[in-house]
């Protein structure tokens, strides 16, 4: 497993995202214009609010739909303690001809702020101000590309190999290619097109989940399985039922978790899918659900049906499960060794997202010990490296857990820091 | 090095008389057009008949600079003019101009700047009575005996600026009455020049600015906004008493409507031209002594930052390449160099050139559409193109969009932007 997925959009856009760092220092305290394009609204919401937390005094302004003349209206609410400014919403009045024709006498007037100005404009936007608004845009010093048609186009596919490691601005970055990518190709009638599409599907899904935005991988979710069984396409089908399981999983919605995960297992039984993953998915959630025997049959069914007898030869997925069941049934020891055999596995093949997986398994396993101490040491790993990956919401619930153990710990320091340290995160979002 | 200082050197505004220093002399480039030097000598040969000047130029050529320049020459050598720089868009609304507005805006930037500059205080003579006349407009009326001239258009100006009906109903109200406002911005304008006279100024220059960038939209008249105010409403541009120099659409001076220009303004509507660094299509080779120019202008900018090119760019190739993709126009130079400092650590190098070139090419995709590429293949081709009714739009457009440029070296001639993608989508 790779570290991250071989697309290019990430190095491409990071380096935009550099770009934009750097004409913030240098320009700070003199005008200058400039315009990031970004179709994903959901990644332009994440890179101002993470530029706005680097660069502190950066004010945001969002123009409303009825907005005809964009200068008046960020000098209404223009804060002289501002280093820069960043316009958003312009796109809902840009269509206006009064909007784009004030905006376009107004490139002098902008000067008065002495401030550097960022419009935030998705590409339909920029297409306008390009035509319609010449004289700006002829003012414009920088024009940085997040996401648009071009750049998606000249970007490869390579699959979901690594997302589970991947860290917060590649997966906005991602999400916001593969969002490009489906709108694409959403309207065609090839066949390979349609497989294409629920792949994109796929790993959508999986990168929602890697920010914890669980509803939005449930609406995805809906729409492919939708498709898959429509198309008959019982492979993707299984593999979006197993999707939608572990995300109920992560609901806490465990009955709903176990029936979708039952339901692919049989789709990989009879179409003779591969079903190591299907099978650890059915085992966790059964140990879930406290029904160990259960857990440990599908597991060792799984197990020889590749012909292994061993914990050890047996695929990852399944040791995974392994070491949750054992912990779960209480066999602590064996739980262990499995982790640590594991984490073994993921420092050997830079798994980032094992790795992950295991220190919180190990965390959960201290914890059952009484160990809370050492189960907080774990915890405060995770959540440093979940927060240095950018993923907040995951950063958040670490937070939230140790806030638990502090206070049962009684160790009223950490407990003040952590929860200063919540509220920062908090005000992420 | 200190980024940031060099960084603030290349602001694309247009240079002031305080930035003597970055100056470069770009005519003997630019086709010995000598800009500056006509103008003020048609103004300065005319002694007391005034004169009325046009100038055109693809947005970034520097018309800004020389027409500041032609303040500074007027203002400082003798015989000496007082000259006043409107502003127009501080006015005016580009997208809806007509001959009302554009009075109001230089009888109310000219009230001020003779104020500040000249300690002059018009009184508002005729404009007292006119003014009563926009008080269901403006709410209440401009009381002139409690503000100045400035101050009272003003009022004036925001509300025709700020509003399309406030636009329809200072046209319809000033329409009719159009001469007896002339009069009134002539009686002003008298009473400035005896002032300014006194204070030993030959007389009055005004320099309106900005009218180049008007939208060309469809006017009701069935031409298009700025023929209705250059070709229409030319006697009434015309008809100040001060020697006026305005700026126009360079799609509109090159358009079907180029004879009449010539006929209504006394010649051909100069331009300020590209710098020229290629030859002419199909040759299209380097043309040394534009790139010197363009690479002294680079020179001089750094020299106030303190450090010499050979630190900033890698190489002096990447610096040539730069001035390539300017095409001659020096803002897209000050732009480019500004957009490479921004891409990547210092020294400037290849990858940043060829961001800035992905960029431009990016945004002209957005702009070209079938219309244009039969006239852009004809350029590429010969450096010139054959108007007919059909491809006139287009050619203004590609005009409009600096997708064609203009140079004159010797003759008249075009290119297409380096940036244009080479083959049609």
């Amino acid at each position: 497993m790779a570290d991250s997925p071989k697309s290019k959009m990430p190095g491409l856009q990071m380096r935009e995202l550099r770009s934009v760092e750097r004409w913030l220092s240098l320009s700070a305290g003199s005008f200058s214009l400039a315009t990031a394009i970004c179709n994903s609204p959901l990644l332009r919401r994440h890179l101002v609010k993470k530029l706005c937390s680097k660069f502190l005094k950066i004010q945001e302004i969002e123009l409303k739909e009825e907005c005809s003349d964009p200068f008046e209206e960020t000098k209404a609410l223009f804060d002289q303690q501002a280093e820069a400014i960043f316009i958003i919403g312009l796109e809902h009045s840009i269509h206006n001809v009064r909007t784009v024709a004030s905006l376009n006498a107004s490139r002098e007037l902008w000067q008065e702020l002495e401030k550097p100005v960022l419009f935030w404009l998705p590409e339909f936007g920029a297409e306008i101000v390009i035509n319609q608004a010449r004289d700006i845009w002829a003012w414009n010093s920088h024009v940085f590309q997040f996401d648009t048609k071009t750049i998606s186009s000249e970007l490869r596919f390579d699959g979901v190999a690594g997302i589970t490691g991947m860290g917060g601005d590649d997966v906005y970055f991602r999400i916001a290619e593969l969002e490009q990518h489906l709108r694409s190709i959403a309207n065609s009638k090839a066949f390979q097109l349609k497989n294409e599409y629920l792949l994109r599907l796929e790993e959508l899904m999986l990168l929602y989940a890697r920010l914890l935005e669980l509803a939005k991988v449930e609406e995805l979710g809906s729409e492919a399985l939708h498709m898959s069984q429509s198309l008959r396409l019982r492979d993707h089908e299984c593999r979006i039922l197993l999707l939608l399981a572990g995300n109920k999983r992560s609901m806490g919605l465990i009955e709903d978790a176990e029936r979708l995960a039952r339901n692919a297992l049989a789709i990989a039984e009879t179409q003779a899918l591969n079903t190591p993953q299907a099978m650890a998915l059915l085992a966790a959630i059964l140990s879930d659900l406290g029904k160990f025997d259960e857990a440990l049959n599908v597991v060792s069914n799984a197990a020889s049906g590749k012909g292994v007898t061993q914990e050890q030869q047996m695929p990852v997925p399944l040791r995974v499960a392994m070491a949750d069941l054992h912990s779960k049934s209480g066999h602590f020891a064996e739980a262990l060794d499995e982790a640590r055999g594991l984490l073994e596995v993921a420092d050997k093949t830079n798994d980032v997202g094992l790795r992950l997986a295991m220190l919180n398994l190990l965390g959960n396993l201290n914890i059952r010990k009484g160990d809370l101490t050492q189960g907080a040491k774990y915890y405060e790993s995770l959540m440093e490296q979940h927060a240095e990956l950018g993923l907040v919401k995951r950063e958040i619930a670490y937070l939230n857990k140790l806030v638990e153990l502090y206070t049962e710990l009684d160790d009223e320091t950490k407990l003040i820091r952590t929860r200063e340290r919540l509220d920062r995160a908090s005000g992420l979002l | 090095m200190d980024e940031v200082r060099i960084y603030k050197q290349f602001d694309p505004a247009p240079l002031t008389p305080g930035d003597n220093e970055l100056y470069v002399d770009l005519d003997n480039v630019r086709g010995e057009t000598h800009i500056v030097k006509k103008f003020a000598r048609r103004i300065r040969l005319s002694r007391n008949s005034n004169t009325v000047q046009i100038l055109a130029g693809h947005r970034g050529s520097g018309k800004s600079t020389e027409l500041r320049r032609l303040q500074e020459n007027l203002q400082s050598e003798n015989p000496r003019y007082f000259v006043v720089y409107v502003e127009a868009d501080e006015d005016i609304e580009g997208n809806d101009v007509d001959f009302p507005e554009v009075l109001i805006a230089i009888v109310r930037q000219m009230a001020d700047q003779l104020r500040k500059r000249a300690k002059i205080e018009l009184k508002p003579g005729y404009f007292k009575d006119r003014a009563y006349r926009l008080k269901g407009l403006l709410g209440s009326e401009v009381d002139f005996e409690k503000v100045d001239l400035g101050t009272g258009l003003l009022k004036i100006s925001a509300a025709i600026k700020n509003s399309p009906d406030a636009r329809l109903e200072v046209r319809r109200l000033l329409e009719p009455d159009t001469s007896n406002w002339l009069e009134a911005a002539n009686e002003v304008i008298g009473q400035a020049v005896t002032e300014l006279r006194r204070q030993g100024f030959e007389g009055l220059v005004i320099i309106v600015d900005d009218l180049d960038k008007m939208i060309l939209k469809p006017h009701a008249a069935g031409c298009t906004t700025a023929e209705y105010l250059f070709i229409h409403r030319e006697a009434q541009l015309r008809a100040f008493n001060s020697h006026m120099v305005y700026t126009m659409p360079i799609a509109l001076a090159y358009s079907t409507q180029e004879q009449n220009i010539e006929n209504l303004y006394g010649g051909r509507v100069p331009v300020v031209p590209m710098v020229k660094i290629m030859t002419r299509p199909p040759d299209q080779t380097r043309y040394e002594d534009g790139f010197e120019k363009f690479r002294d202008l680079v020179r001089r900018r750094l020299s106030r930052a303190g450090v010499k090119a050979e630190q900033v760019f890698d190489s002096k190739d990447t610096l040539d390449q730069l001035i390539e993709l300017s095409a001659g126009q020096p803002r897209e130079l000050v732009i480019l160099i500004r957009e490479a400092i921004v891409s990547s650590d210092l020294p400037i190098c290849k990858e940043a050139v060829e961001r800035a070139e992905r960029e431009g090419r990016w945004a002209f995709e957005r702009q070209l559409n079938g219309d244009h590429w039969p006239v852009i293949d004809e350029v590429r081709l010969k450096g010139e193109f054959s108007r007919t009714n059909d491809n006139d739009a287009a050619i203004r457009d590609l005009l409009d969009s600096r997708a064609l440029l203009q140079y004159v070296n010797a003759d008249e001639w075009y290119d297409v932007n380096p940036m244009v993608p080479k083959k049609r989508p």
